[in-house]
């Protein structure tokens, strides 16, 4: 018995090192947002310090933070919310009514994913210059639905597998029609596997920055955008460069907190359970 | 859908889809935008890699043939980045699916305080890539400033200049980073599903720790780390907001991988044909990976 | 009152037709088993006169009238489905009464009604819980009660029992057959465990491969099975068969030789058989007991001692291993020589094609 306290000892100690050391540039990121700009560069690092609030400040003097911050939240919320316009019919007739062509479908679906989004950035990059949505929300939201959209269905097609057969055909013995078997039955059933696709979708699409670098600068830019401002050094910066990483990542982080199991599900394609 | 009105005549609908209204009006939105997103821009980039095409110069017009197409295989750039997208997915995949198989395991253990420790490790893949590379070029790894230098400096080590002496060890350190929780959080799921009992019963036979991983955990985690290896392959071929924020390719083409050199053809020096033609291999490159993961993917698909 | 009658119904998926023409009449208040392995079809048959598969041909007629096309909820039918299919996010009470409240029942009675199935399920105390707060035989007792507030004319039942561990299954049974009594309905019950079917059934209908191979009441396909199939079905421990020859027939019956030599003279109609016609001989394996006169020569394998019934299983010369029942605790031992003594009038012969020659005289029983 001695020897399996002792594992557990090494085994607690090793496995809080492993996430201390792998959140540690959150946590110093966090730590130095709260510095002000002497502070953050100060040699060796501070662990004790003052803490101020004025690095947030000056984030948002320095370019209209909150601009940045809700074109982040229009186009998430945008891109998902159609992206599971789209999705929740499709995946409703596949996981529900199931053809003989069901099954390619959803691997069809699965392969326009496989896409990489560089291969098609050109004619994506002119088609949107000709129709004049450069760096405009509407043109980001749509990119966003689109690319997400696989993931979605996937995810919402096994969300609904999973409400037993038997009991909408229960519905159908009690005399539930289609529009009864929604509001009763299908509804309160699938609404939690529909939330937690969303919020899978809003993580990815707040996250994203291979299209809102290319496509958008300044109007539409969301906060992957502003922080790459960051990429050229100027005076100063640690300080504002982590206060405004900081609000940009922290809301995800609590979101992604709460979805991973459903990341796990939708990021694979059900292939691990 | 002429295809649709062909099956049902040959084949006797199924008593579901007979009483029940078609479902065509519910699938057919989200099929139709899909297949306009995945073909449309697809048919334009082969079109553009057969053209001459310069945003910036309109006297460059007509048909290339395969110019663009040779004039991509004789450039060493273009090499260049064929070999550092390679290196930068081969080396990322190693760390993360090693590191993320021996944290799982290391996950799955109880320890006090096990689930905050947990959150706190995938904590690094909620954070967005522009985020997680400024943080790390600027906050750890900065010779002067950064953590790591003072870490170095207080073991008596000289500070290393990261983005300028290993520019693409850095990006792979950065990537690890944000795709090793990624692993972890896929391989935790897959060694949590795992009997017990095949466990206790390899303990019964006299199988040591070691012997109980490579004997019945890592066989149990095949098919959960070949999907690890093939999604994360999917997304770090096309790995770019990391470069372009930390070292926009350089220094030189040091780590211009395909994602940055197409980006840099097509919107730095707006060549269109040159920049759709690598965006061609790039969807090559893909679609090796995306037929075996489809293939690992409908073999558990029950529909 | 409700009596069903179903013509020549058949179910086809594409080419493969699953249901191969079942014809049936279930009379008014009546206890019908559908039995057979699985696969058979008794499911999907259930499921077509519950409406939820559709016919694809043949007539479906509940008191007279053909439903064929008459949807699952207007057919005056419950089902109690083999995994009950409870609304995961209703009360017991809002389980049993969403039929009702679909139906537009004013409240007040829609309480009266789930209150007295309550009752007679004794559900009372649960009824304000969710189906995840139960237990499997509360679970199942509301499916039961889901069904019984419809008052429905006919009640459906797919393998409800088999999601319960053996001791609750034979209570439920026993509650099953109180219920069918005190509802005085008419009952389709569906099950692969001839137990089930031999406890509850007023009438058996044995299923295999889409097709009814016989119905009747449980101890006429206990005594009179009417081939192969049924006989190796129904019956716990299974019949013996031995493969034989008919050594000679005549007004009194068939002799039939089996491995060994052994010759046993059964009480069955000869008349589509003649002396050396390949047949199976069906022995129970109560209808045999050791002897030292007994026709059967073999040696005791092993012997499993129940306390109140003792199974002897016996390899016989031509390396053939019978199972025979005894009455009690039986002292003989593995290893040990023994002759088997057959009751011929037990015995049933089935002709190579499989189909029982008919005993000449019913059982008592069985009429």
């Amino acid at each position: 018995m001695k020897d399996s306290a002792a594992k557990r000892i090494f085994i607690t100690i090793l496995g809080w090192l492993v996430a201390l050391l792998l959140a540690f540039p959150i946590i110093w990121m966090v730590m130095t947002s709260f510095k002000t700009e002497t502070d953050a560069i100060s040699t060796p690092p501070l662990f004790v310090w003052h803490p101020t609030v004025a690095s947030y400040a000056e984030v948002q003097e320095r370019a209209n933070y909150f601009s940045f911050a809700l074109n982040s939240i229009l186009i998430s919320v945008g891109g998902s919310l159609l992206a599971l316009a789209f999705s929740v019919p499709a995946a409703y007739a596949m996981a529900f009514h199931p053809t003989p062509r069901t099954r390619s479908t959803l691997l069809w679906m699965l392969s326009t994913k496989m896409l990489p989004p560089v291969g098609v950035l050109v004619p994506i990059y002119l088609l949107f210059s000709s129709l004049n949505i450069l760096d405009t929300r509407g043109g980001l939201i749509i990119v966003y639905a689109l690319m997400n959209l696989p993931i979605v269905v996937w995810m919402l097609f096994t969300f609904f597998k999973e409400v037993p057969r038997e009991i909408l055909e229960a519905g159908r013995m009690d005399g539930a029609g289609v529009w009864n078997e929604m509001r009763y039955l299908l509804m309160p059933l699938t609404l939690p596997g529909i939330a937690s696709t969303g919020l899978l979708s809003l993580i990815l699409c707040w996250n994203e920055a291979f299209w809102s670098l290319n496509l958008t600068s300044s109007a539409a830019a969301p906060l992957t955008t502003f922080i790459a401002s960051f990429s050229s050094p100027e005076g100063l910066f640690f300080a504002k460069l982590s206060a405004a990483s900081t609000i940009a990542v922290a809301p995800i982080l609590i979101f992604g907190w709460l979805s991973q199991r459903q990341l796990v599900r939708g990021m694979t394609f059900g292939a691990v359970k | 859908m002429s295809s649709a009105s062909a099956t049902s005549v040959a084949v006797p609908p199924r008593s579901d889809t007979s009483r029940t209204p078609s479902m065509m009006p519910l699938l057919a939105p989200a099929v139709g935008v899909l297949l306009i997103w995945s073909i449309v821009p697809l048919v334009m980039t082969v079109w553009f890699s057969f053209k001459n095409y310069n945003l910036m110069d309109p006297t460059v017009s007509g048909w290339a043939g395969i110019d663009n197409y040779s004039y991509l295989i004789t450039d060493p750039d273009f090499w260049v980045s064929l070999l550092n997208t390679l290196v930068l997915v081969g080396s990322v995949l190693v760390i993360t699916v090693v590191g993320g198989t021996l944290l799982a395991v290391l996950f799955d253990q109880n320890f006090p305080g096990q689930g905050v420790a947990r959150l706190l490790a995938i904590a690094p893949f909620f954070v967005m890539p522009t985020v997680a590379a400024l943080i790390w070029k600027n906050l750890m790894m900065h010779p002067i400033y950064g953590v790591l230098g003072s870490v170095a400096r207080g073991l008596g080590m000289t500070p290393i200049d990261w983005f300028a002496d290993y520019p693409m060890v850095s990006v792979i350190i950065i990537v690890s980073w944000e795709w090793l929780p990624f692993a972890l959080l896929i391989l935790l799921t897959a060694v949590q599903s795992l009997d017990r009992e095949q466990l206790e019963a390899a303990r019964m036979d006299g199988a040591g720790a070691f012997a109980q991983f490579f004997y019945i955990t890592l066989p149990h985690l095949r098919r959960a780390i070949s999907v690890v290896v093939m999604i994360e392959t999917i997304f770090l071929l096309t790995i770019f907001a990391e470069i372009f924020v930390t070292t926009a390719g350089g220094p030189g083409n040091a780590t211009t991988n395909l994602a940055f050199l197409i980006y840099a053809r097509a919107l730095l020096q707006f060549d269109v044909g040159g920049a759709s033609a690598g965006g061609i291999v790039a969807i090559l490159l893909a679609n090796i990976v995306a037929f075996f993961l489809v293939r690992s993917v409908a073999r558990n698909l029950e529909v | 009152m409700a009596t069903l009658n179903l013509r020549n119904i058949r179910k086809s998926y594409g080419p493969v037709e699953t249901i191969k023409g079942v014809d049936l009449d279930i009379a008014d208040q009546e206890f019908v088993v559908f039995v057979g392995p699985s696969g058979c079809g008794k499911s999907t048959l259930l499921r077509m006169i519950a409406g939820l598969e559709e016919i694809t041909s043949g007539d479906l007629m509940i008191d007279g009238k053909r439903v064929n096309d008459v949807g699952p909820a207007d057919r005056g039918l419950a089902m109690v489905f083999q995994s009950y299919a409870l609304y995961p996010h209703m009360t017991v009470r809002n389980n049993m009464a969403f039929a009702l409240k679909l139906a537009g029942v004013p409240k007040e009675e829609r309480d009266r009604k789930v209150d007295e199935a309550a009752r007679i399920l004794q559900l009372g105390p649960y009824l304000d819980r969710t189906p995840k707060e139960l237990s499997g035989g509360q679970r199942q007792r509301v499916a039961i009660g889901r069904s019984i507030v419809r008052n429905p004319r006919v009640f459906l039942f797919d393998e409800p029992l088999s999601n319960l561990d053996a001791a609750l299954r034979g209570q439920m049974r026993i509650e099953l057959a109180r219920l069918h009594e005190e509802l005085a309905a008419t009952m389709v019950y569906v099950t692969h465990d001839q137990v089930e079917a031999m406890t509850m059934a007023d009438k058996i209908v044995v299923l295999q491969s889409g097709v009814v191979e016989q119905v009747g009441s449980p101890l006429e396909l206990y005594h009179h099975p009417a081939n192969l199939f049924v006989g190796g079905f129904i019956g716990s421990p299974r019949m013996n068969m031995l493969p034989g020859r008919i050594a000679h027939v005549d007004r009194t019956g068939v002799a039939v030789d089996v491995a060994g030599g052994a010759r046993i003279v059964v009480p069955a109609e000869s008349t589509n058989v003649a002396a050396g016609n390949p047949v199976t001989l069906g022995i129970r394996p109560e209808a045999m007991r050791p002897e030292p006169a007994g026709q059967l020569a073999g040696e005791v394998l092993l012997a499993e001692r129940l306390g109140g019934l003792t199974l002897l299983h016996v390899t016989l010369t031509d390396g053939q291993v019978v199972v025979v029942q005894l009455e009690g605790s039986d002292s003989t031992r593995p290893h040990q020589p023994v002759r088997l003594l057959v009751d011929g009038e037990a015995c049933h012969v089935f002709n190579e094609a499989g189909r029982a020659l008919p005993h000449l005289e019913r059982h008592p029983l069985a009429a």
